[in-house]
This record gives structure tokens, C-alpha cells and sequence, in this order.
């Protein structure tokens, strides 16, 4: 192998690292849009939190916890929105109809444009 | 070796780089535009890719007018011109109606007969006695066996209408409209519409899990998933890249539970009752208003049946879930279809 096969080698090893930051690096979201009757708001998923938005039926309860967002509680009948689990990647979304509150979870390269159900 | 070697062996690998990188990185150059609001009764996402986001904005907000309208208009319980019909069809048995109202029933009566009555948007009594006729859902008990039966055994449907011009006649008493089984897939194909008219050639009507797709996201098509009808996350998964409209029928939307057992809106007019053969359908179409019929008399059609409706549908791209999970696909959706879980059972049927 010469100096040059090497360069080569590097440079080659350099590019499938960059290719695989650039495909698989952000699968993750990093924000995530909750939006209620009240307006939008954004909330980053790095860093832990619980909080409470207001709808017309009363208190939705979120939680962020290790890049990812739940619905913890909402006066609702269905529960779908709590049904529906921890939500972390791009294109991801949940919603609690009645009490008009949804989280879309908002990043770079979704995994889908759309889901359906 | 030499550096002319060198050089050239170096410029291969950066130019091979490149292209990779620079292939995938396209992705993202256009604008990328998505608003979220209320409409149709339900949550609709709007995106649209590769148009500048002064100009999506406004397309996107005429789209949402255009699916206003539509809700306002063929509303099943809140007034509009389809209580306004119902109420003439049942004080006199004649009614007047709109060029756009006179398509929809003709649209309507053409789904219906080929589904064989499955999907019914005459058998509004019958959603309304379950309660679904309400932004609540109801809890039950389920209506009584003989007010079912009053209003199946009287056969309500399109075939009862007679139209001539703008003027709907109907020979059966039984007869109210509820367009719940089609009118999103009217909406959202005539919300694609509006978009393409206003210049946007890439987008995404989503309306509560149905939705129609139309051009691409960039380099890449658009990639649709598929809920998974029993369990958080997806079940399946699929791209796009024309025009198609993916419907999804399942009896996890809406229902209720009462004494332990589930009773969901999509009822089958022939019984009275909601349809319990499949836990969900998915059925893709060119015309998102035919997707959406075909979702609903799918989901009513039982296993026997179900073939002979698609076909009389001109379906070719339909999956259904069973109870039990395991999966049916037709040939087409097979080719095309991704499991992100995969089913205890998978058959393929030719449609």
C-alpha cells in the first residue's frame, strides 16, 4: 500500500462518516410544536420537563423525558392522546381532539410526511 | 505513484463524496411549509414542499377555506344545506338542491351501487340513533334492538332518489343523507385542487389519518405510514410520488365502550349494528372521494364479500386487518407495502 492508497483509504472513511452523520445522525427530533386553543408553542425535547396547557374541557398534562413527549393525563373520553405513548421522531404526532390540544414533534428529515389511521 | 495519480485518485473520491452527499442534502434545500388547524371536525395538516412560504401560506390558507366551506356545508347534524335537504325529503319527500349537492348524490349513488349498499350515505337515521350525530361521542347503552330494525328493515338508500335537474325526489320516508362516509375524500381531493391551482405542485392534505399526497419531498417521495390498529406506532409503511389519496377506516376512531364491548361509528345498514369483521382498512385510490367510500363499505363488506366489492369498486390497492391481526393484501398494495411490525399472517389476494 502506498502513502497515496492510504490518503485514499482516509478520505474514503472520512466520507461514509460524514454520509452516515448526514442520514442517520438526527433521527431524533429536537423540538416539539404543542398547539391549543390558545395558540402554539414550542418546546425543546433536550431537556426534561412537565407542564400543563388549557383547552376547552380543562388541563392537558405533557411530559418531556430523555428526547421524548407524552401526553400524561386530559379530560377526555377516549384517552387516545395517552394511548398513543411517547412520541420522539420527526413527523411524529398525537392529539387530544376534545380538549383541542396536539403535539407534532418537528425535525429535519422526518421518518414519514403522514400518517394514516 | 504519481501525483498526477495522486491528484486524480483524490478527485474521484471527493467527487464520488460529493455526489453522495450532495444527493442527500437536496433534500432539504427547497422551503418546506406545514400549518395545522381545525377543520372537517378533526385536526388537518397542510405541507407543502418546494414553493416559496409567502406563497404556500396563502395557498394552504385558501385550502383550509375551501375545507370550511365543504364542513359548513354538508354538516350531518349542525344546519346546512344537507339538514336543509334531509328536512324537505321528510316533510314532503321533494327537495331542492344545488349543482355542487346534485354531484355529491350523484357521485354518492354510483359509490353506493357499486358497493352494493355497504357504503350507504342514505342510512343517516341509523348513525344518528347510535348518537354519533354529536361532537361528543356517545356512552351508551347502544339504541334498542326494534328502532334498529324499524329503520333497516325499510331499505333506505340512493336507489330511492330520483333527480332531475336541481330537484331530488325520494320514494322512502326512511331516507336521510349523511355524507360522514365521503365527504372528507371530496374535501381533501377538492383542498389538493386549490393548492394546485394556487402553483403548489409538491403537498400533503392530511385530515385526522386520511390524506391525499400529491409530486414529492424534493429528491425523495413522500413517505406515508400506516397506524398500527391495535398498538401505538405504525403498522406498515408506503411512498408516493403522483397523485394518490390513502384512506384509513378503523374501528378504533371513534366508538364507546359499554358493558366491555366496543361499539365504533362505521355501521353496516344492512344489520343495524357496527361491522366487526376487520380492525381496520386501508384502501389507496387516484380519487380520494372514492377511497373513502371504499374504506367504509370495505369495513362493512365481510370476508366473503369484500372482493367482490373492490372489484365493483375498481380497487386494486387495499389491505385489511383482522381481528386476530393477521393481514390481507391485494396484489398491487403488497408490491408497494412495507411492514414496520410484522403480522402473524400475511395472504395476498389478486383483485
Amino acid at each position: 500500500m502506498t502513502f497515496a492508497d492510504r490518503i485514499v483509504i482516509g478520505l474514503a472513511v472520512v466520507a461514509i462518516g460524514a454520509l452516515y452523520a448526514l442520514l442517520w445522525g438526527a433521527e431524533n427530533g429536537e423540538m416539539v410544536e404543542i398547539y391549543t386553543a390558545g395558540g402554539t408553542l414550542e418546546v425543546p425535547l433536550a431537556q426534561d420537563s412537565r407542564f400543563t396547557v388549557d383547552g376547552p374541557l380543562g388541563a392537558t398534562r405533557l411530559e418531556v423525558h430523555q428526547g421524548r413527549i407524552r401526553f400524561v393525563d386530559s379530560p377526555c373520553d377516549n384517552r387516545q392522546c395517552i394511548h398513543a405513548g411517547w412520541l420522539e421522531r420527526p413527523g411524529e404526532s398525537a392529539a387530544c381532539l376534545p380538549n383541542r390540544v396536539s403535539i407534532l414533534v418537528k425535525g429535519k428529515n422526518p421518518l414519514y410526511d403522514a400518517v394514516s389511521f | 505513484m504519481t501525483v498526477r495519480r495522486l491528484t486524480g485518485r483524490l478527485m474521484a473520491t471527493l467527487a464520488l463524496a460529493m455526489t453522495l452527499l450532495g444527493g442527500c442534502g437536496q433534500e432539504n434545500t427547497e422551503p418546506f411549509t406545514q400549518q395545522r388547524a381545525y377543520a372537517l371536525g378533526t385536526l388537518v395538516d397542510i405541507s407543502v414542499y418546494g414553493a416559496p412560504p409567502e406563497e404556500a401560506g396563502s395557498a394552504i390558507q385558501a385550502a383550509f377555506a375551501e375545507l370550511d366551506r365543504i364542513h359548513q356545508r354538508f354538516h350531518a347534524w349542525q344546519p346546512s344545506q344537507l339538514t336543509a335537504l334531509n328536512k324537505q325529503l321528510q316533510a314532503g319527500g321533494v327537495a331542492q338542491a344545488d349543482p355542487e349537492l346534485i354531484a355529491l348524490l350523484q357521485t354518492a349513488r354510483k359509490l353506493a351501487e357499486q358497493s352494493g349498499q355497504r357504503f350507504n350515505p342514505a342510512a343517516g337515521r341509523l348513525i344518528a340513533l347510535w348518537g354519533f350525530h354529536s361532537d361528543q361521542l356517545p356512552r351508551g347503552p347502544p339504541p334498542e334492538a326494534d328502532q334498529l330494525q324499524a329503520i333497516v328493515k325499510q331499505q333506505p338508500s340512493l336507489a330511492d332518489i330520483t333527480i332531475d335537474g336541481t330537484t331530488v325526489t325520494s320514494r322512502n320516508p326512511a331516507v336521510q343523507f349523511d355524507f360522514g362516509a365521503f365527504a372528507k375524500g371530496y374535501a381533501i381531493g377538492r383542498a389538493a385542487q386549490i393548492l394546485r391551482q394556487q402553483g403548489v405542485n409538491h403537498a400533503i392534505v392530511n385530515a385526522g389519518g386520511d390524506l391525499i399526497a400529491f409530486g414529492r419531498r424534493g429528491q425523495r417521495p413522500w413517505r406515508i405510514g400506516i397506524r398500527h390498529p391495535r398498538e401505538p406506532g405504525l403498522l406498515a409503511s408506503l411512498t408516493i410520488t403522483g397523485t394518490e389519496a390513502v384512506f384509513t377506516s378503523g374501528d378504533y376512531e371513534r366508538f364507546y365502550e359499554y358493558q366491555g364491548r366496543r361499539y365504533h361509528h362505521l355501521i353496516d345498514p344492512r344489520s343495524g349494528y357496527p361491522s366487526r369483521h376487520w380492525a381496520s382498512v386501508t384502501v389507496i385510490h387516484e380519487d380520494a372521494t372514492t377511497a373513502d367510500a371504499a374504506a367504509t363499505a370495505l369495513m362493512i363488506a365481510g370476508p366473503d364479500q369484500w372482493q367482490a366489492v373492490a372489484t365493483a369498486m375498481h380497487l386494486r390497492q387495499v389491505m385489511l386487518v383482522r381481528n386476530d391481526l393477521t393481514v390481507v393484501l391485494s396484489q398491487a398494495m403488497a408490491g408497494r407495502l412495507q411492514f414496520e411490525v410484522t403480522p402473524p399472517r400475511v395472504e395476498v389476494v389478486e383483485l
